[in-house]
């Protein structure tokens, strides 16, 4: 017969907690627009392989930012989401 | 890690700054209120016209892009309210799960350690139900498109909850078999298998298949024929089950004051 254990595997990095509020909450909801058009051919920007077009602007505190300045010494995740108050 | 962070929308710094302190975000969320950024990318949604709120809002999606500005990979669903679950993404980039139940399982053949890329999800949710699994010594099993043998098979138990992607399998390698002097296509050693889901974009619907913890049993089973170098094994079948946590979506929203107007 088969043995069966179940644990919790530990993980990791703040950030990606955070980041579960943009992917999978607030943005989620649908808005009337879109729920009568619902737009299926989606444009999904610069390809892979492609570099992304330069970008400045200012964060939630006032700060200035850029690629050069999000980024780390891997690069960065640059998420784009429908709104925070949807 | 080494990788940095941003998100990006059309919202103004102090509904951001609202947010951002409200769900104890640290790293930045950019503000591009013409949505200039959004264009410059070319995800702009233009299928909501000019005098609506919404409009100027992005396709949204996720871009890991190197240290040279290079895409190295990206996240959109074709459908607006489907949206990958953080651990879905998470597994795919740095290939952990993020803090998530696993079952382990052993039998004569292999080993197999199960989980779900997260243990919670909302409606519209795209998960990876991911298996990994290790053959015993001198262990194969036959792949996909094995002719003549059972090969191995990730299969649901379908249900109305949700649409299963079809599962991914990775490359498989030519054993010679010098019994019968053919080559078959196998795997041996460690592989992984991912089963993407996608739960129905609808809460209401989606409570219908829960139980009373408010979880979601998703349900399956991994066949395969086991073989050595020298027997093939009786057919076997391994039950499998993730729980998935299921939690309404987020729906507070900013003060009257902050909320974009048109």
């Amino acid at each position: 017969m088969f043995r069966h254990r179940t644990h919790l595997s530990f993980f990791h990095q703040t950030f990606c907690l955070l980041l579960a509020c943009l992917i999978s909450g607030s943005a989620l909801h649908s808005h009337p627009a879109l729920a009568a058009q619902p737009d299926t051919s989606i444009k999904t920007g610069p390809a892979v392989g492609d570099r992304i077009p330069p970008f400045k602007a200012i964060d939630q505190n006032g700060k200035t930012q850029n690629f050069r300045s999000i980024q780390g010494p891997k690069g960065a995740l640059i998420l784009f989401f429908r709104s925070a108050d949807w | 890690m080494g990788v940095g962070i941003c998100a990006i929308s059309y919202d103004s710094r102090e509904l951001l700054a609202e947010f951002a302190q409200r769900k104890k975000i640290s790293y930045p969320l950019l503000s591009d209120p013409e949505s200039t950024i959004i264009r410059a990318f070319g995800i702009l949604n233009t299928s909501i016209p000019e005098e609506d709120s919404g409009h100027g809002i992005p396709h949204p999606g996720l871009y890991r892009v190197d240290s040279r500005g290079r895409v190295q990979s990206k996240f959109f669903e074709e459908v607006y309210n489907h949206r990958y679950a953080l651990g879905t993404v998470f597994t795919r980039l740095f290939g952990s799960p993020l803090q998530t139940h696993e079952t382990v399982v052993e039998d004569d053949y292999l080993s197999l350690k199960s989980f779900s890329t997260t243990d919670r999800a909302s409606m519209g949710n795209r998960l990876s139900l991911v298996l990994d699994i290790s053959l015993k010594d001198r262990m194969h099993v036959y792949a996909p498109g094995a002719q003549g043998y059972r090969p191995i098979e990730l299969k649901m138990v379908d249900s109305p909850a949700f649409t299963a992607v079809p599962a991914t399998y990775p490359r498989a390698r030519n054993l010679y078999l010098p019994a019968i002097r053919e080559s078959a296509p196998v795997y041996q050693g460690k592989l992984r298998l991912s089963q993407d889901i996608v739960l129905i974009p609808n809460t209401k619907k989606l409570e219908a298949f829960v139980n009373a913890a408010n979880e979601l049993v998703v349900e399956g089973s991994l066949s395969f024929q086991a073989c050595d170098d020298k027997i093939c094994y009786l057919p076997a079948a391994i039950p499998l089950k993730w729980v998935i946590k299921i939690v309404p979506p987020d729906s507070e929203r900013v003060p009257e004051e902050l909320r974009r107007k048109k």
